[in-house]
């Protein structure tokens, strides 16, 4: 690694009305604990939503609280959340400086997995405006207790000097259409800029 | 209960199951059941109590899934029916219900008669397309002219509640390892038996359009549902074509 690469970063744009970008540390989003950002991300999406209930609200409460206690490093996490009725999905940005054959790394970032898959994904090659080509998989899993499938959606790309893996944990088989077309968007939006 | 894996299709690889992918809505029915039997299995995926001996669940049990059970039970004359998978009931808001048969088809060679040559017969005879099924060659053909796989065009038969076919699709395909038999796959989209809709139900008088476009989406989704056909081996492992890493 030269001095040069470590001064670059991934900048991630996101639609703000669809994806909630999750705190990896604080201050995050202008807030300085949990507690704000969570009643002010509660806010947002209950304005967005029509029939946001008392009980939806209170959900979403609870799920936030989760994710802003569980801060990987290496990794930015965004929630789908259009509107407080959808059930959400996360995504997650993991990446660190790239090692190794192009090919063989972005082919493994999308086949390997703690979940196992009931088959390996179908790689398709995809072509991103800021990144370049990169693969993308669609994962099914069997999950212990429940008789459908569980589908995670998987990219890779090389972005110099990163390797970048997004997914995007959709839920049922049914979903995975509408999700592909907000991911793809979504990973459209990544670009590796110079840190400020 | 977790998958047992997968292995890469190789040679030697010989069919001893199958998998599919059935979307929310349907029940499946294991083969060689009686009607009886059949009757309670799909009662206990519904969470519904069987029919019980006093008959009290029998008319609403009847209306909802007496068609489409009694046909699948009925084409299966040669007891070779694998599994069914039947709508729950009219789809809501229709008449609508479908049932998809899978069952084995013996077939006898000679040397004038092998099993691919059987295949592409089906595409003069039946102006079928020729795919690939899990890795083999298979057809499909619409319509209901000419036999079928899984026991001819008989159209239900005695007492069973009468059912107004709209679509019939039909894969035939050759199997993993078995050179002594094909795999046919029937679907059957057809309107409920009018005279005794469910109370509830909408009227006799659906628009025939519409029935006919939710008859091809069902059409579509069972396309859908042969797309994840997969062969598993002799240890439940799922056989995929596809690169391992």
């Amino acid at each position: 690694m030269t001095d040069h690469d470590l001064d670059l970063d991934l900048l991630i744009g996101h639609d703000p009305d669809v994806w909630v970008p999750l705190p990896a540390t604080w201050p995050h989003d202008g807030h300085r604990a949990p507690r704000s950002w969570i009643k002010a991300t509660v806010r947002a999406v209950a304005e967005r939503s029509e029939g946001a209930t008392r009980a939806s609200r209170s959900w979403l409460t609870e799920v936030l609280s989760a994710l802003a206690r569980w801060s990987p490093a290496d990794e930015r996490r965004y929630l789908y959340l259009p509107d407080i009725a959808t059930p959400p999905s996360l995504l997650r940005v993991q990446y660190g400086f790239a090692q190794g054959d192009r090919d063989t790394a972005l082919r493994a970032m999308v086949l390997e997995s703690d979940l196992a898959p009931i088959e390996p994904p179908v790689v398709e090659e995809i072509e991103t405006t800021d990144l370049g080509r990169g693969l993308r998989g669609v994962r099914y899993s069997a999950v212990d207790g429940d008789d459908g499938l569980f589908a995670t959606l998987v990219y890779a790309l090389r972005a110099e000097p990163y390797d970048v893996r997004i997914s995007c944990q959709v839920g049922g088989p049914e979903g995975v259409p509408a999700m592909l077309a907000e991911v793809d968007h979504f990973v459209d939006g990544i670009s590796v800029v110079p840190a400020e | 209960m977790s998958a047992a894996g997968y292995v890469g299709r190789t040679a030697g690889t010989v069919a001893a199951s199958y998998s599919i992918v059935v979307p929310p809505g349907f029940v499946r029915m294991p083969g060689g059941l009686d009607a009886r039997e059949a009757a309670a299995v799909v009662a206990a995926q519904l969470g519904e109590p069987p029919a019980s001996e006093t008959g009290a669940a029998t008319p609403d049990w009847r209306l909802r899934f007496g068609s489409a059970l009694g046909r699948a039970l009925a084409a299966d004359v040669h007891g070779r029916v694998l599994d069914s998978y039947l709508t729950a009931g009219p789809l809501p808001g229709t008449d609508v219900v479908c049932s998809i048969v899978v069952a084995t088809v013996p077939v006898t060679r000679s040397g004038h008669a092998d099993l691919d040559r059987l295949l592409l017969r089906r595409v003069a005879t039946h102006g079928a397309e020729a795919f690939v099924l899990a890795g083999d060659p298979a057809v499909v053909w619409d319509g209901f002219g000419g036999d079928t796989a899984s026991g001819g065009k008989s159209d239900g038969g005695e007492g069973v509640a009468s059912l107004t076919p709209l679509r019939r699709r039909t894969v035939l395909a050759r199997i993993a390892g078995h050179d002594d038999r094909l795999i046919s796959l029937v679907l059957t989209v057809g309107v409920a038996a009018r005279t005794e809709a469910a109370p509830g139900d909408v009227d006799a008088d659906t628009d025939v359009d519409a029935r006919g476009r939710v008859a091809d989406a069902l059409v579509d989704v069972f396309d859908a549902m042969v797309s994840t056909f997969r062969w598993r081996d002799a240890e439940s492992r799922l056989v995929t074509d596809r690169p391992l890493a």
